[in-house]
Parts: C-alpha cells; structure tokens; sequence
C-alpha cells in the first residue's frame, strides 16, 4: 500500500486507525509537514469526503486517521488521500493562530529556574529573557488532555529531563526538556524542569473547544511579576478569565 | 414522565460511559467509552434505549441503586454467574443477565458481583446524563462527564426520563463465547521495526499474565520478554496511541491500552489488538493467561464486519419474555417480586 510518492510512510495501528510517519525526529518542519496535512484532510472532510474517516491527530512526526472499518478499508481511505494531491504539499504552510500566554518565572513556581541557570552558565535573567523572547510553535497535544509541546526552546537552555521526577507537577506549570517546551493544564507527575507558572487555564470542559491550543499555532510567553500573577489567580478563581485575551490579533495595517 | 435512582453504595468503581467522546483526540482528550460497548448495546436495546445510550460500567459490582421515585426499567449485561438481586417489601428475587425489568419506588438493585468476568453493564431505560463535550462518558483525569466528571458516589441521584411500557424483553448473549476465549488477535505494528525477531516471536508465542495493575487505562501483562532491536529502539520520538496498541517500556513487559489510554506516547509498539478482542482484557480477571495471534488488516475488517452483523442479529432477535420460557422455579421467584411484570401479563 505503500507509493514512493508519498511524503509518508502509512501504518497500521489496528482495525481502526492508519499511521501516516513522516519521519523519526522532532523538527519544526515536521510537524509543518503534519499540519499542512492534517489542514488539508480536515478541509476534504468538510466537503463530505471521505467518507468513514472520524478524526485525525496530529503528532511530532505522524498523522493517525481514525476510520470506521464498518464504512471504509484503509486500502479504499489511502487511496482517496492520494487523490486529495497531498504530495503537493507546501511545507511551509503557517497556522493564523498567535496567542501570548502569560508567566510568572521563579520563586516557588518555577522551583528549577536556579538550577536550570547554573546548568546553563546563564544569568536567572538571561534564561528568563531567553525563554520569554522565543516564538514557539505548538508541535502537538498530547501526554495529558491539553498538555501542550512547544518548540523549540533555545539552544542554550536544552537540558536532559531531571533524573529525579517529580511525584506532582502543579497544573499551570511551565517547564523545559531537550528542545521542548510544555506547559501541563493539570496537576501531574513529571520530570521537566520548572522554569514559572502560567496563572490562567488552559483546559476548560465546559469550553468548545475545551484546549485553547491547535497543533501548529504560534505561543509567545510574556513575563508577568508577582502582583499580576495573583491579580490573574483571583480573576481565574473567580470563573471570570476571558482565555480569548491570549489570542494576538495580529495588525493587519502598513 | 420521569424517575430517580439512588446511588445506595457505587461498588469498587462504577462509571457513567457511553459509546465515548470522539473528534478531541488531537486535543489529547481520550475517547473512554463503554470496555464492553457488545454488552451495552444489548443491554440498551433490551430496555428500548438506543445502542449507544449512557450506561453504568461496574468493575467487581459492589453497586447498590434504589428506585426513588416512579417504576424503572433496567437490564444488567454479565455473565450468567453474576449474582443481581432485586430487593422489594416481598424478599429478594436473583435476576438474570440479558433480561429486562422493572422495579417499583423502594426497590433497591444489587450487583453484588459480576461473576466469572470483573466487568457488568447495568442499562437503565432513559437514563438522563448530560453530556459533556459530546459524550456522558466519565473520564475524571480530566473531569469530564458522568455526574461531575467522577465515578458514581455514595447519595449520588440519576434521573430517569422515560417511564417502562410493554412487555420485558430477554435475549441470547452471542458474545459470551467470544469473550470466554483469551487468544486476543492483534495486527503487527506500527513501530514492530524497533523489536528483535525474538521480541516478537516471544509476543505471537509466549503466554502472558494479566497483571492486577489495570484499570480503564490499560492493563500490564507479564511473560517473555519482548525484546527491543537494540537500547535506542526502546524509545520514540511520541506517536499516536489508541485502545488496543500494546506498547512496550524498556522492562520488555508489555502494556495494553484500553479505552481511557492516552492519546500520544513514546514507547514503542509493537502490535494493536483489534477491536472485537479488547472487551477480553475488560473482563478477563488479574492472573488471567492470554496469547496474541497476528491476523492480518483484512482479516480483522473481516472479523469486526462479521461481529456487526451477528450483534445486529440479536439485538433483533430480542424475544418478549412470556411464561412459557421459563421454569417453574424462575416464575415462583419472579413473581414474588411486586411490580415485576413479566411479558404479557401487564
């Protein structure tokens, strides 16, 4: 089932599901690949074509199509993929979607913000003002409902994971392994290194979409004090945070 | 016409499930969803709901439910040994599996066990959740579904939205069989290339052990080791996961996702159950032996078809509970029970 023509390599993950790998690694080009990809299925889904395939999900390096196998033959669901011309796929395809999320680096919050700066040689400053300064790109969702992979940290600050993991993560933090960055919506186990917290929710289920993010969309972090980052745990505690004021829109004039 | 119940104790973990939420994996949400959805779409079909209507999954039974208010109807998917009771002002009255109901206010539904297998499906006709994000199901990692998003507690009400009407129905149980065997048949893949050839001959011909560390997640199994390629085969760059993928840590001892698995993951793996044959790893005990076996894609599109269509044939089959079907001690313990209206009788 396979066709050298195709920019992937497809899969199978059982009766209901189709892989298509477009290689092994982490990249930005990648995951450009995968959303251009994931784009133009979710555009022919829209038109009422294929027919029995019921979801996508995009990761690092592959596309999973989930298909009724009642409805369609994975065979029959490539073939139609093929004739959706995605070979012509411009990898350079950007998602319109920009969102400034905001942080409090440090103190308890960021409890590995020292460490990361001593590993590093830098200044506490410095890895602030690195980290804050970097357009990342959400490379995908996943480990978690909403638990965001952001890419890529600056070369600088790439660390291996902690050898101690931490028995619990508090939800909002923000943390940093190898090129990655993530951001975890809820309280968890895990081995990154804590750099600050974000103050407002990122996962809402009463919400549609519940995840504010999209695999492909652009996330800035701004570097919030002390004060701010309280100001902004009342107004969350209080149910009244708009998460649509982290959406940039971006100046369209000269 | 409405109705509640009361929840009198929940038992070891009773969820609220529905055939799950699906379109958010992307998001990393789960699909969740009913371990059995044979069993709940019998179950829903005998007490006229639609297919795929809410259900309580039980694992180890231990639930307790008592009529509050106006007649329900209800049935119980388990296997045969599975002891349900009915207890009214008249005694106590055991209930088969497959069969509908109805009970009156002050009524109280014992699942006391599910039998040979850890999991029963209890369907209530009407059943009224709301959905969350398209789906009742309960997945509470994330909060979502069921009644706050959390398995059912003690003094938790469910309303009940339809009131019982015409005869009860009963039917046969096709897939008892099928769930009675623990040859699981798996497609190879996706990531076999990161095992030895020995890996996977050790999966397609070893017997693993369900271990008692399993959960609506997944199950662990213990057995001969599924060998990695090499130590830089033991990890991946994060792929897609789904219930069914048996994804293999460095121990070698593979894992089992199920319908609660997460969406992503870096373990390799190595093979996925297909469909049909998850519910065995549901239902199937901690200690249980299992075996996998490599079908090939069509031959599973071809077993799940052929599953559709016999599942199809019973839910039509479904055959209206009249006296004669049953045996003379059936009938004196059925009609001890007030209320119980059996077939034709009401």
């Amino acid at each position: 089932m396979s066709s050298s023509a195709d920019p992937w390599q497809p899969h199978f993950a059982g009766d209901k599901c189709l892989i298509l790998e477009f290689g092994h690694t982490i990249d930005k080009d990648l995951v450009d690949s995968v959303v251009a990809l994931n784009a133009r299925i979710s555009h022919a889904m829209g038109e009422g074509q294929l027919t029995g395939l019921l979801e996508t999900v995009p990761t690092f390096r592959s596309l999973a199509l989930i298909y009724d196998p009642l409805q369609i033959h994975p065979d029959e669901l490539l073939n139609q993929l093929r004739n959706l011309k995605t070979t012509e796929l411009n990898a350079t395809s950007e998602s319109t979607r920009e969102f400034l999320v905001p942080v409090h680096y440090g103190d308890e919050t960021g409890p590995d913000l020292q460490s990361v700066a001593s590993l590093t040689n830098l200044a506490v400053e410095e890895v602030v003002s690195l980290h804050a300064q970097t357009r990342f790109t959400v490379y995908m969702l996943g480990f978690l409902p909403g638990f965001a992979f952001l890419g890529d940290t600056p070369a600088e600050l790439h660390l291996p994971r902690r050898s101690e993991p931490r028995v619990r993560v508090p939800a909002g933090s923000v943390a940093i392994a190898k090129q990655l960055t993530g951001i975890y919506p809820w309280d968890s186990p895990g081995g990154w290194h804590i750099l600050g917290n974000c103050p407002v929710p990122l996962f809402d289920g009463h919400l549609q979409p519940p995840v504010l993010f999209a695999a492909g969309d652009t996330v800035r972090f701004r570097s919030i004090d002390r004060d701010e980052f309280e100001a902004l745990q009342e107004i969350t505690a209080l149910g009244k945070f708009d998460r649509e004021t982290l959406h940039v829109h971006r100046d369209t004039s000269p | 016409m409405s109705g509640q119940l009361r929840v009198e104790r929940p038992g070891l973990l009773s969820t609220i499930q529905d055939r799950g939420r699906y379109g958010l994996r992307h998001l990393g949400i789960p699909w969740s969803g009913c371990l059995v959805p044979g069993w709940q779409q019998l179950a829903n079909a005998l007490v006229g709901n639609l297919p795929d209507h809410s259900i309580i999954e039980s694992w180890e039974g231990g639930l307790k439910l008592t009529v509050i208010d106006s007649t329900v109807r209800f049935a119980v998917a388990a296997d045969n040994s599975a002891d349900v009771q009915l207890e009214s002002g008249n005694g106590t009255t055991r209930l088969q599996p497959m069969r509908s109901y109805t009970a009156e206010p002050g009524d109280t539904l014992a699942l006391n066990n599910t039998g040979k297998f850890r999991v029963a499906i209890i369907a209530i006709a009407g059943l009224d959740i709301k959905p969350q994000l398209g789906s009742t199901s309960t997945y509470a990692k994330a909060s979502l579904g069921g009644l706050n998003g959390a398995p059912l507690t003690a003094g938790a009400v469910l309303d009940v939205t339809s009131s019982p009407s015409g005869p009860e129905h009963r039917c046969t149980n096709p897939l008892i069989s099928a769930y009675e065997q623990t040859e699981l048949r798996v497609v190879i893949g996706p990531q076999e290339d990161h095992f030895s050839a020995q890996g996977l001959h050790n999966l397609l011909n070893g017997e693993y052990t369900l271990g008692s560390d399993a959960d609506r997640m997944g199950v662990r199994l213990s057995g001969p080791s599924v060998l990695h390629r090499d130590d830089a085969a033991k990890d991946i760059v994060s792929d897609a996961i789904v219930p069914g993928s048996i994804q293999v840590p460095g121990s070698g001892q593979p894992i089992v996702l199920l319908s609660d698995a997460h969406t992503a993951g870096g373990y390799p793996k190595i093979a996925t159950v297909i469909s049909i044959d998850l519910p065995l790893l549901g239902l199937h005990r901690p200690g249980t032996t299992i075996q996998f076996r490599a079908v090939t894609i069509n031959e599973a599109i071809e077993a799940v078809r052929l599953q559709q269509a016999l599942q199809l044939k019973a839910m039509r089959n479904k055959q209206t509970v009249v006296d004669i079907d049953y045996t003379t001690h059936t009938l004196l313990s059925i009609n001890l029970i007030d209320g119980v209206t059996d077939g034709q009788v009401s």
